[in-house]
């Protein structure tokens, strides 16, 4: 999918713009990374935006991950502009479909909600997370959800739900990657004790990805949870 | 050697000082430079290629680390200071006095990394300046790339000019990641020594002979700058490359006559400045004919002709740079300056209002001007509108992309915003509503000023808005030490001042012994959470030794204070909040300077050092009072960690145990005892 | 009961009438009832935000309110303007050698304490004791423990939020307690032990009011600010009280006299520090003409500070009370002036009497009919203060319900049958 919108528009080489985004902690930061050096390793010219710090405290969060081949990128993808969005929250998947996206956008979510604290005292409310998947597919091309944090659960650790999301972005075709290009870079990223973890999220993120990029093909839209 | 790699800013910056053969470097932490060092501190693991001996240091603040760094230079080593824009702040007594003794034979690169936004900081600063006030070469890179090869030249040109050498970095630079060629690095080949005959002396009559020296030297860095392939300019909209540009001469120039408008575009700015020219290209091909795009990556001194050379045979120039108009006011300087010998140009930029004068810009800020500039359809140009809008390509406004951007901004405006707050456990939670409840029982307003780092926070919701003044590291303690006087002069309000622990060794000493030697009225709280948690928890003075590093010295903060001769208590504000109001309260109604510290581990801190317990906070559903009177969800409403959660359906409180680390704070304070600790995986569910 | 309506509101507008402003005696009725209140020495604050409408805290304030439940002590009995109603006006001192070498006058409060604990009127007693300097509120539990607080302090503490702390620190829900109380926290008390009839009185109030036409009888609703337990609270001995000296205040008069205020400085039964020469042994003010504060250190030495210097630290609610001789407490006890070494009795409920005969029969005390100048001058001294706290409210202007001209005035009848 990436790989079409690399090479359609206008037959010139156009960024392909992906955004991570969640909440301060889930692990933005080093899935972009991930991606990122992966994109690298395979031929393309990548830039990674972010902002460490202040943001992890709980606050709204998101990577940018562009890549083509061609000149070097700003970090920054200009509003509109992103392709895909891939949420580890569904909240803030719309409030940067909002931001960064336009009708072209695909969006990506997991629908675990992570309640801000606003919301915790009482003084602001969460929507139902259908509602907010519902406004997603009437601003996005297309909106895959699914539950990201059943899938870390099930690969040993809730934390590791950042790499689910990377491996279902690959498996639904937003990177042009391979699931071996992926647990390869997990190698080298995380230490011994911590890559079966993160290598049986990456996969079973990847095996959903493939499943549902079948669906999309097919032309559904939206998946319902 | 020679594979690409994604690495990020700050990696690369630490990269290029290492190819350069660094051997001493120092830094305090402050976001978004804390990587520099974080990196170099592991230099040996990281970059095997890199194994020579070195010293790399958190230093207790910039201004030592820049002392520290420039001693190191003053031996013949190659030193390394990386500091954020406040840093360089704190450090510029030391900048303008060893400009102009020089560095007697190493060298020095001071890195310092600016917060365009700010995302991060407490002030919006273009630290640029600096190289102007104590006129040393500036070097702004665009690309991780460049900014790992402007780190080891400019080692190179500080050697070879005897001063420090700037590099200049932002955000977005620093913690973005782009590819990365590693080179050979060139291990230090020389052993320090001071050579007893250097004399580096402020001394005043010698200090006018140094600054005619250092303006003497100004031409010849100037050179330099003119000549650097950190500059490049692109005719026509083509691509700019980052780190090996083409250099062109003023001769070449002119034969680019067809160039209309030129784009100045300094450091990360270029990058921008490139998308945005490329978008133009594509929807309006005709209007990029006459454009070009100089990239500025060696900015000062100004490199004067080559600008020049560029605006010759331009109707207009359009400046994108941040923060500050620093290469604009250049720009300007040259249309009065008649050697240049330029015609009266339109000069575009922050001053014309086409570029943002404040807060951070992206390619769309410079697309925007380029089309205001250039007169082309506008299409949707609401505040960040889309980019799509010009896709249409007609000169018609396109109401689809109109409809979709304002339904866009609509959706965003209703969505429940998600504020910072402190991570679950955190120690500060607890240490503020001490403070909130001990200020309203010692009832006469108190004033709480507040300090740089996690709690920082309390500035909002999180802290219960606590903090009245937000300034620089060592504020706080400062502005107490004044408002504490003030007794005399009629006023009656108590003051308490916060800082961190790092905060405390970084800035407050002096304050403090001014407070004492005042004989100020202040109770001083030192959040001491054993870590400078904001910036990644890096260690200082005071932090606890660890079972593998037992021979370090720790400096206990209550042995500084009580050694000044100031009454100081230590209570932990998460096991002990009564005490700690109570302790609070006491200090503040007896007047004269009194410490508290409040002493309690980080709660991510702990989770890194996995000392974290088990046991988690679980509500006895039959006790909780929920909203009744009594109660009235005090656990989710006032104390709101994020752990703590209130069902609407059941009127019960529970706790999501992925949210908390049993810190036992909840337990202290829950009103009914309906809040116990215990170990989870004995529990049924929570809810 | 009058039976009326009680006006009711949550924290929010108890903050408008009363807490942190200088209506507020800090009685401590509302502190220990919810995290939101809290006291630390005299001062009782808010500390965060209840969002409810009706609660324990604006019910139970004896100043968010007029008098009406204060009114439950207007037992028949005789009324002298100025004195609250009472039954018998005495005076008395203590019998036992232990109690006198402790009390501070006549010794009456603590014997009629013993006397309540013999007897099971009440299994233990919320005092306050002076230590360190100031005084803090005390569970006694025992004789020795009662002795152990007497001595007289000139400042304030909230004594009425460490009857609520008991109820739930202790385990105490249930148990008959004895409060030695000042006029602010007996009446935060009064209405505390009317707590049960007010939820009677509400419950069927809110009945009525969801009644509708037609409909069937509405079901008794008890609000769950009501449906507690509640201290049950079997004796009130109140104390006469002119003003009380906020807590920073008397430190620093002591400060200023040259007073030790370190552990041990205090003398008192159970307190078992070695006194050293500086240390507190009295605090009195003297009769007029004297216009002092004298305070007796352990080596004999009297320090004296005039009245005019203390006042200033008087705090502001003691401003705005009109109650002297605590009216709504089972028996109150104070100085008698010009007779040193005996109390003034005033028994005022069936409880209140029976137990200072009750005393007396037991040797435990020795009573005599109060003096008529003596009563006189003593009615004089407590409109005095009403006087004052009227003026005092009209000159802030303020609308207090509970200085309104009727308070301590029985009930219709009642003044009907006494002229």
């Amino acid at each position: 999918m990436s790989e079409e919108r690399v090479s359609t528009r206008n037959g010139e080489e156009v960024p392909v713009n992906l955004v991570f985004t969640g909440v301060g902690g889930q692990g933005n930061v080093i899935a972009a990374k991930l991606a990122g050096s992966a994109l690298l390793a395979a031929g393309f010219e990548v830039a990674v935006g972010d902002v460490f710090g202040l943001s992890q405290r709980g606050g709204s969060v998101a990577s940018h991950v562009r890549f083509h081949r061609g000149a070097p990128l700003p970090p920054l993808i200009p509003p509109g502009r992103a392709d895909f969005v891939v949420g580890f929250e569904p909240l803030e998947a719309l409030r940067v479909l909002c931001q960064l996206g336009g009708p072209h956008t695909g969006v990506l979510t997991s629908t675990g909600d992570v309640p801000p604290t606003g919301v915790l005292m009482g003084t602001s409310t969460y929507p139902e997370v259908q509602q907010l998947l519902d406004e997603m597919a009437r601003l996005a091309t297309f909106v895959v959800p699914f539950d990201g944090l059943d899938l870390a659960r099930r690969a040993g650790n809730v934390q590791a739900l950042n790499m689910v999301m990377v491996g279902a972005a690959t498996g639904l075709g937003l990177l042009p990657l391979t699931v071996e290009d992926l647990v390869r870079e997990a190698e080298a990223t995380f230490a011994p004790k911590l890559r079966s973890v993160n290598q049986s999220a990456l996969e079973l993120g990847f095996e959903l990805g493939v499943s549902e990029r079948a669906g999309l093909e097919r032309g559904d839209k939206e998946r319902k949870v | 050697m020679g594979e690409r790699i994604l690495l990020m800013g700050n990696e690369a910056i630490a990269r290029g000082a290492l190819e350069a053969g660094v051997s001493f470097c120092a830094g305090y932490p402050g976001n978004p430079s804390s990587e520099i060092i974080d990196t170099l501190l592991k230099h040996k693991t990281l970059w095997p290629d890199t194994a020579w001996p070195t010293h790399v240091e958190w230093s207790v603040n910039e201004i030592v680390a820049m002392e520290a760094a420039a001693a190191a230079a003053f031996t013949g080593l190659r030193a390394l200071v990386a500091m954020k824009q406040n840093g360089i702040n704190v450090c510029a007594d030391f900048l303008t006095t060893v400009n102009l003794t020089g560095l007697a034979g190493g060298a020095l690169v001071v890195v310092v990394c600016d917060d365009p936004g700010p995302l991060t900081s407490s002030n919006e600063e273009d630290s640029r300046y600096y190289a102007r006030l104590a006129m040393l070469p500036l070097l702004e890179p665009s690309t991780a790339q460049e900014a790992k090869d402007a780190t080891a030249y400019a080692l190179d040109l500080s050697e070879s000019s005897g001063l420090p050498v700037i590099v200049r970095s932002v955000s977005r630079l620093s913690h973005g990641r782009g590819p990365v060629s590693l080179g050979v690095p060139s291990p230090p080949s020389r052993t320090p020594r001071f050579d007893p005959a250097t004399r580096l002396l402020g001394l005043p009559h010698v200090v006018t002979r140094n600054h005619e020296r250092l303006l003497g030297l100004q031409e010849e860095l100037r050179l330099e700058m003119e000549a650097s392939p950190l500059n490049a300019f692109v005719a026509n909209a083509a691509e700019v490359a980052g780190g090996v540009g083409v250099a062109t001469t003023a001769d070449a120039v002119l034969a680019e006559k067809s160039t209309r408008l030129v784009v100045v575009a300094a450091g990360l700015g270029a990058l921008y400045a490139d998308e945005a020219v490329k978008e133009i290209g594509r929807l309006h091909p005709e209007a990029t004919t006459g454009l070009g795009v100089l990239k500025l990556s060696a900015v000062w001194p100004f490199p004067r002709n080559l600008v020049a050379g560029h605006l010759a045979g331009a109707e207009a120039v359009l400046v994108v740079e941040q923060v500050e108009p620093f290469v604009e006011e250049q720009v300007l300087m040259l249309l009065g300056d008649a050697e240049a010998g330029l015609p009266p140009l339109k000069v575009y930029g922050k001053a014309s209002g086409h570029m943002p004068a404040a807060g951070e810009i992206d390619s769309h800020d410079v697309l925007v001007a380029l089309r205001r500039i250039l007169a082309l359809s506008e299409g949707n140009v609401s505040a960040k509108g889309s980019f799509l809008s010009a896709e249409s390509g007609s000169g018609a406004v396109d109401t689809h992309a109109e409809a979709d951007a304002l339904r866009r901004t609509q959706v965003l405006e209703g969505l429940p915003p998600r504020d910072i707050s402190f991570c679950f456990g955190c120690p500060h939670r607890a240490s503020f509503y001490a403070i909130k409840a001990a200020m309203a029982l010692d009832g006469r307003e108190g004033v709480v000023t507040g300090d740089i780092g996690c709690y920082g926070l309390a500035a909002g919701p999180t802290g219960f808005s606590q903090l009245a003044t937000l300034h620089c590291m060592g504020a706080g303690l400062g502005e107490a030490s004044g408002l504490g006087v003030l007794g005399q002069l009629g006023f009656t309000q108590p003051v308490v001042a916060v800082a961190g622990d790092s905060t405390f060794f970084h800035a407050c000493l002096p304050a403090l012994v001014n407070a004492r030697w005042q004989k100020a009225d202040v109770v001083f709280v030192i959040l001491d959470n054993s870590t400078t948690a904001m910036t990644g928890f890096q260690p200082h003075p005071g932090t606890p030794c660890s079972p593998l590093d037992p021979e370090k010295t720790v400096v206990l903060p209550e042995e500084v204070c009580r050694g000044m001769g100031v009454e100081t208590v230590v209570v932990d504000p998460v096991a002990d909040p009564r005490e700690t109001v109570r302790l609070l309260y006491e200090s503040l109604q007896a007047g004269g300077v009194h410490v508290v510290i409040m002493r309690r581990a980080c709660a991510q801190y702990e989770k890194k050092a996995g000392s974290a317990g088990r046991r988690k906070a679980m509500v006895v559903v039959e006790k909780c009072r929920g909203e009744e009177c009594g109660c009235d969800r005090f656990c989710s409403r006032i104390i709101a960690c994020p752990g703590n959660r209130f069902d609407q359906e059941t009127g019960r409180a529970y706790v999501d145990p992925d949210y908390c680390n049993g810190c036992g704070l909840c337990v202290e304070l829950c009103p009914s005892g309906a809040l116990v600790l215990a170990d989870p995986h004995t529990l049924k569910e929570g809810r | 009961m009058t039976g009326d309506m009680v006006v009711t509101g949550g924290l929010r507008e108890l903050r408008q009438a009363v807490l942190g402003t200088e209506v507020c005696s800090a009685c401590g009725a509302c502190v220990g009832l919810c995290p939101y209140i809290k006291c630390v020495e005299d001062r009782v604050a808010a500390v965060a935000e209840c969002r409810k409408s009706e609660g324990r805290c604006f019910l139970f304030c004896p100043r968010a309110h007029g008098p009406e439940l204060t009114e439950f002590v207007g037992q028949p009995g005789k009324l002298t303007h100025g004195l609250g109603s009472y039954r018998r006006l005495l005076e008395g001192r203590s019998l036992s050698p232990s109690l006198q070498r402790y009390a501070q006058h006549g010794g009456v409060v603590s014997a009629l304490l013993v006397h309540a604990l013999r007897e099971g009127l009440i299994e233990a007693a919320v005092l306050t004791r002076r230590a360190q300097g100031r005084p803090e509120p005390f569970l006694a539990r025992s004789e020795e423990e009662v002795l152990s607080a007497a001595g007289s302090t000139f400042a304030a503490a909230p004594t009425v939020a460490e009857v609520n702390r008991v109820m739930v620190d202790e385990g105490l829900a249930g148990v008959p307690l004895g409060v030695v109380a000042l006029p602010c926290q007996a009446a935060a008390l009064a209405r505390m032990r009317r707590a049960g009839e007010l939820r009677d009185t509400l419950t069927a109030a809110s009945g009525s009011s969801a009644e509708k036409p037609g409909s069937e009888e509405a079901v008794p609703h008890v609000p769950d600010w009501l449906d507690r337990p509640f201290p049950s609270i079997a004796l009130v001995i109140g104390l006469f009280c002119t003003w009380a000296l906020s807590q920073a205040g008397w430190r620093r008069l002591l400060r200023e006299a040259g007073v030790g205020t370190e552990r041990g400085s205090d003398t008192g039964a159970g307190s078992g520090d070695v006194p050293g020469a500086s240390t507190l042994v009295r605090a009195e003010i003297p009769p007029p003409p004297a216009n002092v504060l004298e305070f007796t250190l352990a080596d004999g030495v009297v320090r004296t500070v005039p009245l005019d210097e203390v006042r200033p630290h008087i705090r502001p609610g003691c401003l705005l009370c009109a109650d002297m001789t605590s009216e709504a407490a089972d028996v109150s006890v104070g100085l008698v002036e010009g007779r040193e070494g005996w109390n003034t009795i005033i028994s005022r409920t069936e409880v209140g009497d029976s137990l200072v005969r009750g005393a007396e029969e037991a040797a435990l005390i020795r009573i005599e009919p109060l003096q008529g100048e003596r009563a006189e001058h003593l009615s004089g001294a407590s409109q005095g203060k009403k006087a004052r706290a009227r003026d005092r409210a009209r000159e802030r202007g303020l609308e207090l319900p509970y200085l309104s001209e009727d308070a301590g005035r029985p009930a219709a009848e009642e003044r009907r049958e006494h002229g």
